[in-house]
Parts: structure tokens; C-alpha cells; sequence
């Protein structure tokens, strides 16, 4: 089968969140109309009539009942990622102390390149702690649309016409914890009807249960 | 006309259409979009990947039903059928579509 042809079911399906049944069955119904089409048409105008990857799934994904994830949930998701960020965090920081007391305060000869050598290793460290702080929310959320905690939780973090999240969207909703506000954010959850912190609203962005 | 007004007016009447077809003879999906295309031209242009979407939203409301017919060769297709639910559900639409034209044109056509 051609490769283009997979490409293209892939990205359809990388847009929606379903059980693993539906989705089957839209692979399957997607790559049998494509096989079809390929025998009259070439390969660019069948695609062009299929439409948009994103159209084809925000079609599919309002015809799915989604079910908002409930406040405590989500805060408990959320203990667990942090646990996940204070296991590289801690023994980052604690490394880098140790490591930053070890640097040579008179150097002589070998001592500058010992010197060095711990520096390095420091900003490494120091990098990754604020590294960790900065992307693990976004880059989880924003590749895969759920990060540790939310994945054993059975949650996902969809937009709001039901559709995969990208970078911009999974930052945008995480910029509350970098200014420290998550807290008074997550207070909207149980009075939303769609279950949304306020960054949610303004991301346009959603977490739902999957039915998995 | 826009692409959003023809959006909208297809997701009003593209229900409407499928069952339609399906009561005049089982299809499979690309013989539907084959079939919409010839029978209502281009206005009607589906996207043809959002169709499957739609039937599996009739197929959930028990509207249409699919079955599995093994073709003189190559793969199984699927094919669907109209349930006596979606026959009611057709007149009701057809109903209601004429219904709501015959007031548009009425309205369009002045004093």
C-alpha cells in the first residue's frame, strides 16, 4: 500500500481520541476508500478530495461523546506529575550543590581544569532543573496530549472542537503554574460545564476521560 | 457562494442525502460519494474522508446498518443498509425540508 496513503491515515488518526475499536474502524473504512479511489484518480487529486487530515477527524470527533475530567482527578494527575519533576528536580539540585562546593576558590594549575569541568557539569544541571520546571507540562501535553500522571489517570488533553493539541495550545494553558496562579486557575474546573480552568477557556482546551 | 455557508448548509442536509440513497439501494461508502457527486453535482462536494464520520453517527442511532459482501474479488466490502428506523426518519426529514424551503423561497420571491 502506498506510503503516502498511510501518512495520511496516520495523521487523521493522531488528531482524534477514541477507543481503540472506533478508531480501527475508521482506519480501516479510510484506507479501503483510498485503495478504491487510487484505481481512478492519482495520488494528489484523491487527497485533495478526501480534505484536510484535521477536517476529517473534527467531523469524526462530533460524533463522540466526550467525558470532562473532574476536578480531583485532575489534581491528583497533577500530584503525580509533580512527583515525576521532584524525581529529576531534587537529586539535580542536590548534585549541582555538591558539585558547586567542590569547584576550587584558589586555583592552581590542574585545579582550572577541574575547575571548569564542574562548572559545566553545574550549568548542566541547572539547565536541567529549569528544563524539567519549563517543558515537561508542555512538551508531554503538546507531542502525545497527556503527560505521566494524566496517562495513568486514563486523561487527555484534547481542543475544543475535539481534535489533538499542538505546542502553542499545551504552553498557553501551562503558563499558571510558571507564574504560580494554577491554583486559583483550577478553581473554575468544578464550576465550568465543560470542566475548564480559566487557561483552558483562553487555550481552548479541554481534558477528557478516554474511554479505553 | 462561501465556503462556510456551503459548509453549513451540506452538515444540515448531508443526513438527509445519505439516508436517501440508502433507501433507493445498499451502498458502500465510496459508491455513496460516487453517487452524491452524480446525483446533486458540485455544490454538494463532500469532503469525501468526513462521510465516514457521518455514517458511523447514523450507524450508532440505529439509522443505517452495515453488513460485509465478499466482492467477485479483492477485499470484503461493507456495505450499508437503511433501517426501518431510518425510513421513518427520512420522511420525517424530507418533511421538514420541505417544509422549510417551500417558507426560504416564499420569503425570496418577495410581494
Amino acid at each position: 500500500m502506498n506510503e503516502e496513503v498511510e501518512i495520511y491515515i496516520q495523521k487523521v488518526l493522531r488528531h482524534i481520541s477514541a477507543s481503540g475499536e472506533d478508531r480501527q474502524r475508521l482506519e480501516d473504512d479510510l484506507r479501503a476508500h483510498l485503495r478504491e479511489a487510487l484505481e481512478k484518480d492519482d495520488l494528489p487529486t484523491v487527497l485533495a478530495k478526501m480534505g484536510k487530515p484535521q477536517e476529517v477527524a473534527e467531523e469524526f470527533m462530533r460524533g463522540v461523546r466526550l467525558k470532562y475530567a473532574g476536578f480531583w482527578k485532575r489534581l491528583f494527575a497533577f500530584i503525580i506529575d509533580l512527583a515525576f519533576c521532584l524525581l529529576v528536580i531534587l537529586p539535580s539540585f542536590v548534585i549541582g550543590l555538591v558539585l558547586n562546593n567542590a569547584v576550587p576558590q584558589r586555583p592552581e594549575g590542574l585545579d582550572y581544569v577541574i575547575g571548569a569541568i564542574l562548572i559545566f557539569f553545574i550549568l548542566a544541571l541547572a539547565l536541567t532543573v529549569v528544563g524539567t520546571f519549563l517543558l515537561y507540562f508542555p512538551i508531554l501535553e503538546g507531542r502525545y496530549g497527556r503527560t505521566l500522571g494524566k496517562k495513568l489517570l486514563g486523561l487527555r488533553v484534547i481542543r475544543e472542537n475535539g481534535t489533538s493539541i499542538g505546542f502553542k495550545e499545551a504552553f498557553l494553558r501551562r503558563l499558571p503554574f510558571y507564574f504560580d496562579f494554577i491554583a486559583i486557575d483550577a478553581l473554575f474546573i468544578p464550576f465550568m460545564a465543560k470542566k475548564q480552568r480559566a487557561f483552558d477557556l483562553i487555550a481552548q482546551t479541554l481534558v477528557i476521560e478516554e474511554t479505553r | 457562494m462561501s465556503d462556510m455557508v456551503r459548509r453549513q448548509l451540506k452538515r444540515g442536509t448531508l443526513e438527509m442525502a445519505v439516508l436517501k440513497l440508502l433507501a433507493e439501494r445498499d451502498m458502500y461508502g465510496y459508491q455513496l460519494v460516487a453517487a452524491l457527486e452524480e446525483r446533486v453535482g458540485e455544490s454538494f462536494q463532500v469532503k469525501e474522508g468526513t462521510l465516514y464520520p457521518v455514517l458511523y453517527r447514523l450507524e450508532d442511532a440505529n439509522l443505517i446498518e452495515p453488513y460485509w459482501e465478499p466482492p467477485e474479488r479483492g477485499v470484503p466490502r461493507k456495505y450499508y443498509k437503511i433501517t426501518p428506523q431510518g425510513t421513518k426518519r427520512l420522511q420525517e426529514l424530507i418533511e421538514e425540508w420541505q417544509v422549510f424551503t417551500a417558507g426560504v423561497n416564499k420569503l425570496l420571491e418577495g410581494k
